[in-house]
């Protein structure tokens, strides 16, 4: 007897010599075999089998798990087939063959319960191989490596949601009552710490809130606790970097800007997207219509960019393509108008046609593709914000003009104001405003319990700026005012997004 | 599928094996690798491979298999995963085929075939499942069941354990669970019911059989399951497969057999060699196993066999261990039964406050035998602070016939009240004040309130 008794393992008409005391202490399957008391499970003097046959594996993925086993569990930086060092490469080709690799070591790992083995897949989850480590778990049972793969894909959505594969794992009906995986992912993606995150230009400098050390951040996160700012660890990409007139809007937690104008030179169609659950920022797709000054809506899981400075087109992004597609176009070009998802439809309010005041409220319904005039108000509105709660449509700031008899006074321009317009009663409620505040130029965000305002402007007869950060609590209907502004800066987003919680990261 | 599996029931178990794995599934994947619409889209016999020695099977069963996974496609009712790798697998074909473009060769779509898993390129039915797979298994638990511990076992592990794992990867864990609990309960009641009308004179070896015909069988049987236990049962029903087995002899057998087996075993103890100490060792070993409470019901005789049911006693002070116990058991059978309670209850608070002073002292030891109660420390193994003492049937040491349902720590800890606590805390404080006649002055204190409390609790 030698100090390490082999096995031979036969598949097909090939052998594999593997050390017996590896294969018991690394495979589920061989332990259990030699406890069985089965005819395989004695020893050769004994009657028992001279080889250990198995059948139905395939070879490269059987000889991948006895290579683990013979070589005694993990190893430090162990990576997942042989292939995986190069990174790269002819991709298409490559990953195929990973794949089915990659498929075969799983299936020989389940059926020999090499549990170190499938506990080190976990690791191993990567872009390439997400989607069919899914299925693999699926297939032989694995909730922990379909968990892993969950996660990574619910970090990776978008990314995952436009490859081809993705579809064919969905495209099953799952049955009434059971959640589709989009579905999963998608309710994955809203999990972790609602977080105020203000975007742009901040200068450093001695007046700035915070002592940032170098170039002073682009991209800030509101502490609400201590009511301070802190830099994230990502900034602006540099080419959204003085981009202004864009259009933002949070799609499954991702803040994509899109479009906007240089000042030093013209409009652009790039599109960008902000991933809280890596921190990174990814280029999409670009539109198919360079635009400024125009509105960014997501309904039903996609993207609809709105007009633009004297366009009428409307442009629709769909994640699961990497595509913009034109749609349904606005019945004329819009200026200083504004828009927001209410309802699975979108609605647009205000600004001025090339003609005249745009007195129409505007409803898209993503589904028919078409524009319909949905009311027409007395108040002309220009330059306001707007998001939505249910079926009402919170309109901030902006500037207000009455027509009629019993019109206001013109005070409005100065003012802040909080309207509210219930898309079902079409009922206007004229809520609250804010004295000595300016509406015309603010970004604002729904955001837990209220609508986070930030605005910062400059009265032309002082040369004072004024900057506000308050926020409009919609259940209360009351001003709450902060006194941390993030920074100086200009072409300041405020928008609320799900940031991974410290303890997950 | 159906007429290659039933030509393979009819072979060896290797032959069975060998075709399933080579040659038919290959043949299956022809049918089963089309693109999802119409089976038709691409001519099956055109993707044979020209050779054809890997086929064993006829064109004609490949025909029969095309539309029959094609239905698997539709609305599905085999349910969920089994459509997901419908999907997955037509795709892998489609990407097979959009790789070999323009004419993809028969051959090489067979290569590409290759990459994919042969054990799920068969789609197990439900009555695949039912008419092939589950009376393999069926044949093989039977066997296992019914052959003595020891014997030969010319089942081969690699072939049931193939046969579990298809099912499993399949979706019929959930199927095949139960029906192996059904199977092994049938089994389990059809040997209680032979143990019943067994002769008291060879119940004990009987049952002693049975127990050990069963254990020895789970130790193939539950190996052979292991991947359903690892991927269903540990995952889906959060239990584990030995266990609920084990439970299934509990329930089904033991249960129903013990308090028939017990007094003889109590006899067969006191009566030399009517029982081998082997066979004796055996049940009380697996009865212990089974449901360890039951050492309860016979303590001295479990301590034979077990170790640690009982302290470990002193080999100079057994005499006086047994005077105390005599003159302990005269005295309660004087006082009857209300006398019973109350020490009982005594000792239930004695107990704690002691056991928890022991502990702070880190000087651990039996409070019983400290007091000089050497009948209560075999009935008080299990003592735990600070919840208190798990000490159902304190009177099994003395009595064990009328032991029934003397249970009665619920009502002790529902009735014994703070102000109880505190005068057996202080009468506690005087260290050597004698059980008996800590039981006296405290009856004395409460007799009034004492009185109601036995009756409630019995």
């Amino acid at each position: 007897m030698s100090a390490e008794e082999m096995v031979q393992i036969r598949l097909e008409d090939r052998c594999y010599p593997v050390s017996k005391r590896k294969l018991i202490e690394q495979s589920d399957y061989f332990r259990a075999l030699y406890r069985s008391g089965m005819r395989e499970a004695l020893g050769q003097e004994a009657g028992g089998p001279e080889v250990q046959q198995l059948r139905g594996l395939s070879a490269p993925g059987l000889r991948l798990v006895l290579d683990f086993i013979n070589a005694g569990g993990a190893r430090e930086g162990w990576l997942l087939g042989p292939r995986a060092e190069k990174g790269g490469g002819a991709a298409e080709e490559e990953e195929m063959d990973e794949v089915s690799l990659l498929s075969e070591l799983v299936e020989a790992a389940s059926f020999l319960q090499v549990t170190s083995l499938l506990q080190l897949l976990l690791s191993q989850v990567r872009l390439t191989n997400c989607l069919e480590l899914y299925r693999l778990a699926q297939v032989y049972g694995l909730p922990d490596l379909q968990e892993a793969c969950l996660r990574f894909m619910a970090v990776h959505f978008h990314e995952v949601l436009c490859k081809p594969q993705f579809h064919l794992l969905v495209s099953p009906a799952p049955a009434p009552g059971d959640v589709s995986l989009k579905q999963r992912l998608r309710e994955a993606r809203m999990t972790g710490t609602p977080v105020l995150v203000a975007l742009g230009d901040f200068l450093g400098g001695p007046l700035a809130p915070h002592p940032y050390q170098g170039e002073p951040p682009s991209m800030l996160r509101y502490e609400e606790m201590t009511e301070r700012w802190f830099p994230l660890a990502n900034n602006l990409p540099p080419d959204l970097v003085n981009v202004r007139g864009y259009g933002s809007a949070i799609l499954d937690n991702y803040l994509f800007i899109v479009g906007g104008y240089r000042i030093t030179s013209q409009e652009i169609s790039a599109a960008h997207s902000y991933n809280p659950s890596t921190n990174e920022w990814l280029q999409v797709a670009s539109m198919n219509q360079k635009r400024s000054n125009f509105k960014l809506v997501a309904v039903n899981s996609k993207l609809y960019a709105i007009g633009g400075q004297a366009v009428s087109n409307v442009e629709c992004y769909n994640p699961e393509q990497d595509a913009w597609n034109f749609v349904a176009p606005l019945p004329n070009p819009l200026a200083e108008f504004s828009a927001c998802e209410c309802k699975g439809r979108i609605y647009v309010i205000g600004g001025y046609t090339t003609r005249d005041r745009n007195m129409n409220i505007l409803q898209y319904c993503p589904s028919s593709d078409i524009w319909t005039l949905f009311e027409t108000c007395d108040v002309h509105i220009r330059k306001q914000q707007m998001v939505s709660v249910e079926e009402t449509i919170y309109i901030v700031g902006g500037c207000l003009h009455e027509l009629g008899p019993n019109r206001r006074s013109s005070q409005s321009e100065d003012m802040l104001t909080v309207q509210s317009y219930n898309t079902v009663t079409r009922q206007w409620l004229y809520l609250k405003e804010n004295t000595s505040k300016s509406g015309l130029n603010l970004t604002c965000a729904l955001h837990n319990d209220g609508i986070y305002i930030m605005s910062r402007d400059v009265t032309l007869s002082t040369s004072l700026e004024h900057r506000v950060f308050l926020k409009y609590n919609i259940f209360s209907d009351s001003w709450e005012a902060f006194r941390r502004f993030p920074a100086f800066g200009h072409n300041l987003l405020v928008s609320s997004l799900y940031l991974p919680n410290k303890t997950e990261s | 599928m159906e007429e290659s599996m039933e030509e393979e029931e009819g072979g060896s178990y290797e032959a069975m094996m060998d075709d399933q794995n080579h040659n038919n599934w290959e043949a299956a994947v022809d049918g089963f690798r089309q693109p999802p619409p119409p089976p038709s889209s691409i001519p099956v016999p055109s993707r044979e491979p020209p050779g054809g020695q890997l086929l064993a099977v006829p064109a004609v069963s490949v025909d029969r298999k095309g539309p029959k996974e094609g239905l698997q496609l539709g609305p599905p009712p085999p349910p969920e995963a089994n459509g997901v790798i419908m999907m997955l697998k037509s795709c892998d074909a489609a990407a097979a085929v959009a790789k070999a473009v323009p004419a993809p060769t028969p051959s090489s779509t067979i290569n590409i075939n290759t990459s994919t898993s042969k054990f799920l390129m068969n789609v197990i039915t439900i009555e695949d499942y039912k008419s092939t797979y589950w009376p393999k298994l069926d044949g093989a638990i039977d066997q296992l069941l019914t052959q003595s511990p020891g014997d030969y076992i010319p089942i081969s592990y690699e072939q049931i354990y193939s046969c579990v794992y298809k099912c499993v990867c399949q979706q019929h864990s959930e199927q095949m669970y139960s029906d192996l609990i059904k199977k092994i309960t049938n089994h389990l009641e059809r040997v209680s019911k032979e143990l019943q009308a067994s002769p008291p004179d060879l119940y004990i070896e009987r049952f002693n059989i049975a127990l050990g015909q069963y254990m020895g069988a789970l130790q193939s049987i539950v190996p052979l399951f292991i991947y359903m236990n690892k991927f269903y049962i540990e995952t889906k029903l959060n239990r584990d497969l030995k266990d609920d087995l084990i439970k299934l002899f509990t329930e089904h057998v033991a249960e129903k057999h013990i308090y028939s087996l017990m007094p003889l075993l109590l006899e067969a103890q006191s009566t030399p060699f009517q029982v081998t100490p082997s066979t004796m060792a055996n049940i009380v070993k697996g009865l212990y196993t089974l449901r360890p409470e039951w050492v309860q019901m016979a303590p001295t005789l479990f301590s034979k066999f077990i170790p640690n049911i009982l302290p470990p006693a002193v080999e100079s002070e057994l005499s006086e261990y047994a005077a105390q116990d005599q003159k302990l058991q005269r005295e309660l059978i004087q006082n009857g039964f209300m006398r019973l309670c109350s020490t009982y209850m005594m000792y239930e608070v004695l107990n704690r406050h002691y056991t928890a002073l022991m502990w702070m002292a880190q000087k651990v030891t039996s409070p019983g035998r400290e007091l000089g109660m050497s009948w209560l420390i075999t009935a008080h193994q299990h003592v735990r602070v600070p919840e208190g003492t798990d000490s159902d049937c304190v009177e099994c040491t003395f009595l064990p016939a009328t032991r029934t349902h003397w249970s009665c720590r619920d009502c002790i800890q529902s009735t014994v009240g703070p102000a109880l606590r505190r005068s057996v805390t202080k009468l506690f404080s005087e260290e050597d004040v004698g059980l008996l006649s800590l039981i006296c002055n405290l009856k004395k204190q409460k007799t009034n309130k004492q009185k109601k409390q036995p009756v409630s609790c019995c």
